[in-house]
């Protein structure tokens, strides 16, 4: 990726509340964007560390809940308690993910599933905390701040909670970027490739997968409360296997292992989401066809075979061009 | 109390049925096909569209709703599994989620997502046993079909040639080709054996209890539990997890609480995943990878 087409990319997302204003596009685009964090930090997760986990959405649901019952019931102001519940849900993965990493492959996922499946039966069941079936409602949005300059931002509009949102997704995604090129995130490739290898070479898989495990969940957890903030409730069924599934579709659909692929995925799911809405089973019926499709056809995920595409005809023209008529590929 | 143990043992016996459809699937071709929930659902609605739509009596409705998921089962397997056999078992799984989800939410589009239940009036009374305890009928014939079930596969497997290959597949499939056993013709009697299973599971559940699209998920999921309980690949092992989890449940159920009822077995499953992952009754073979 050139640094030409980041600036580009960054300079859109900057200016699109200004198409969007208050209308549902901002709001759209609100939600791809948290949904951006999380499929990104699952990515960490499945795609370089190997960990493949439907346990996501669960997490996202943690930190939500956390930030709204802070907020709603302890009157903490919004910038405590994101941090708060964020360092909460990390706490929760360690708790579960130093145990679970005992187990390998298929008995890995499904205990990551037991673990959504308890989590969205006592979202659903503790009334007293979560509200239950009815939701946690009038979690309010966070108040203004005063950029020196600028003036004041208030975050109640959509239009500023965008730039609230934009900023956390922009930190994170070069935050994770960073992790990917460092040697950490070799450490992580290593593990994914061949865990006894990595082992061998003098790694410690086992606190490596821990601490990219809390960060990523941390993370989830850090989208949930900007989520909960911004639709101003928090329901078990935002937070529910369903989701932990469509989040796992996301980085499969755009890529597993690569750092554009599930912001794509997240954006394609998303656009079948607003075409399907009133059609819920249609949907997750069409989800589950599109992991089977995707599993067995495209395991890279859509973005490798399409951006290989758009080399490949640019070449053609461009020898077309110098005539020369060789084909060498890329 | 023996009340409780008896519901718990009903629930039991269905779960050890599903239990022992995800394990023989397993053991011959490695495929965790959790997919079978959507058949279990699929199942239910088959013996009810059978009853309510054919007019045929129950047993006949079994009948029909095992034959057709054996079919189904067998088209899952050509569409979703075939082409992965080459494939790691965590993209069999992701398959097989795909399956579930399908499957289900074919069935709340395709019917709606009313509860629903089997009626069978044949089998509307309550045998009374010394001590209070109520049986109804239809629990009595769940137990008979499961052992029915249960004996069936035993000879199937350990008589039938076919049988006799499904063997040779589990215990080395590379080396069972190379002998020439026809592994699609293995892999698809797999499938609808256990999809069978399945079926008539789910039939059972919808004639004794209610239904609806949703239960595929958590039901296969418990049988899942069972199987770990059980150690993985021993049908023995299935029927006593199967026993075992449903007494627990039942008395989780009565006893603790009725508001997290799956939290029990969930976190039951974690824990032996965790510790003791071959299973309570399997050898320690070391972790399974």
């Amino acid at each position: 990726m050139k640094i030409w087409k980041l600036i580009l990319l960054i300079a859109v997302g900057l200016l699109f509340p200004l198409i969007g204003k208050e209308g549902y596009l901002t709001h759209l685009a609100i939600t791809i964007l948290i949904f951006s964090i999380l499929a990104s930090s699952l990515n960490i997760l499945m795609g370089y560390t190997g960990l493949v986990s439907i346990a996501h959405g669960a997490f996202f649901g943690i930190g939500a809940y956390t930030s709204g019952i802070l907020v709603l019931r302890h009157g903490l102001p919004f910038l405590a308690a994101l941090p708060i519940a964020a360092a909460f849900t990390g706490l929760i993965a360690l708790g579960i993910g130093v145990p679970s990493f005992r187990t390998r492959g298929v008995y890995y996922i499904i205990v990551t599933i037991a673990f959504q499946l308890i989590a969205s039966e006592i979202f659903d069941s503790w009334y007293a905390m979560t509200g239950g079936g009815l939701g946690l409602r009038g979690i309010p949005r966070p108040g203004e701040i005063a950029i020196p300059g600028i003036g004041l931002l208030s975050f109640k509009s959509k239009f500023g909670y965008y730039y609230l949102v934009f900023t956390f997704t922009l930190l994170i995604h070069l935050g994770i970027r960073r992790i990917i090129h460092s040697p950490l995130g070799v450490s992580l490739m290593a593990i994914r490739d061949n865990e006894t290898k990595a082992l061998m070479s003098g790694l410690n898989p086992l606190s490596y997968k821990t601490f990219i495990f809390v960060l990523a969940s941390a993370l989830a957890g850090l989208a949930g409360s900007l989520y909960a903030h911004f639709l101003e409730f928090a329901h078990p069924d935002l937070f529910s296997f369903f989701v932990s599934v469509d989040l796992f579709l996301m980085v499969m659909l755009g890529g597993a292992g690569t750092f554009f692929g599930p912001p794509f995925g997240v954006f394609i799911l998303e656009m079948i989401r607003e075409f399907l809405h009133e059609f819920v089973a249609l949907r997750l019926f069409l989800y589950g066809l599109l992991l089977i499709l995707i599993i067995i056809f495209l395991p890279d995920g859509l973005l490798k075979p399409l951006s290989q595409l758009g080399h490949r005809l640019r070449s053609k023209i461009f020898s077309a061009k110098e005539g020369s008529g060789d084909f060498t590929g890329n | 109390m023996i009340q409780v143990v008896v519901n718990g043992l009903v629930n039991g016996a269905i779960l050890a049925l599903m239990a022992i459809s995800l394990t023989i699937i397993y053991s011959i071709l490695r495929v965790p096909h959790f997919g079978l929930g959507g058949i279990f659902v699929w199942g239910a609605f088959g013996g009810f569209f059978a009853v309510t739509l054919l007019k045929v009596n129950f047993f006949i409705a079994m009948l029909l709703a095992a034959a057709s998921m054996a079919v189904l089962g067998v088209l899952i397997e050509k569409a979703a599994f075939k082409r992965l056999r080459a494939a790691t078992e965590d993209a069999m799984f992701v398959s097989a989620i795909g399956v579930l989800i399908a499957l289900e939410n074919a069935a709340l589009l395709l019917w709606g997502e009313q509860t629903r239940s089997i009626p069978v009036p044949q089998l509307d009374f309550v045998f009374l046993l010394p001590g209070g305890v109520r049986l109804p009928a239809m629990r009595v014939l769940i137990f008979m079909v499961v052992g029915l079930a249960i004996l069936g596969l035993y000879f199937f497997v350990k008589k039938t040639r076919m049988g006799k290959a499904m063997r040779a597949v589990a215990q080395a499939r590379v080396a069972a080709r190379l002998l020439g056993v026809p592994i699609d013709r293995v892999a698809s009697f797999t499938f609808a054996m256990g999809s069978a299973m399945a079926g008539i599971a789910g039939a059972l559940v919808g004639a004794s209890f209610t239904f609806s699209f949703e239960m595929g998920s958590l039901s296969v999921l418990k049988a899942f539990v069972v199987v770990v309980l059980g150690g993985l690949g021993s049908v023995a092992g299935a029927i006593a997890g199967g026993f075992m989890l449903g007494v627990i449940d039942s008395f989780t159920l009565t006893y603790v609480t009725s508001q997290y009822k799956h939290l029990v077995s969930f976190s039951l499953l974690i824990l032996i995943l965790v510790l003791r992952p071959s299973g309570i009754f399997g050898q320690k073979l070391g972790r399974p990878q």
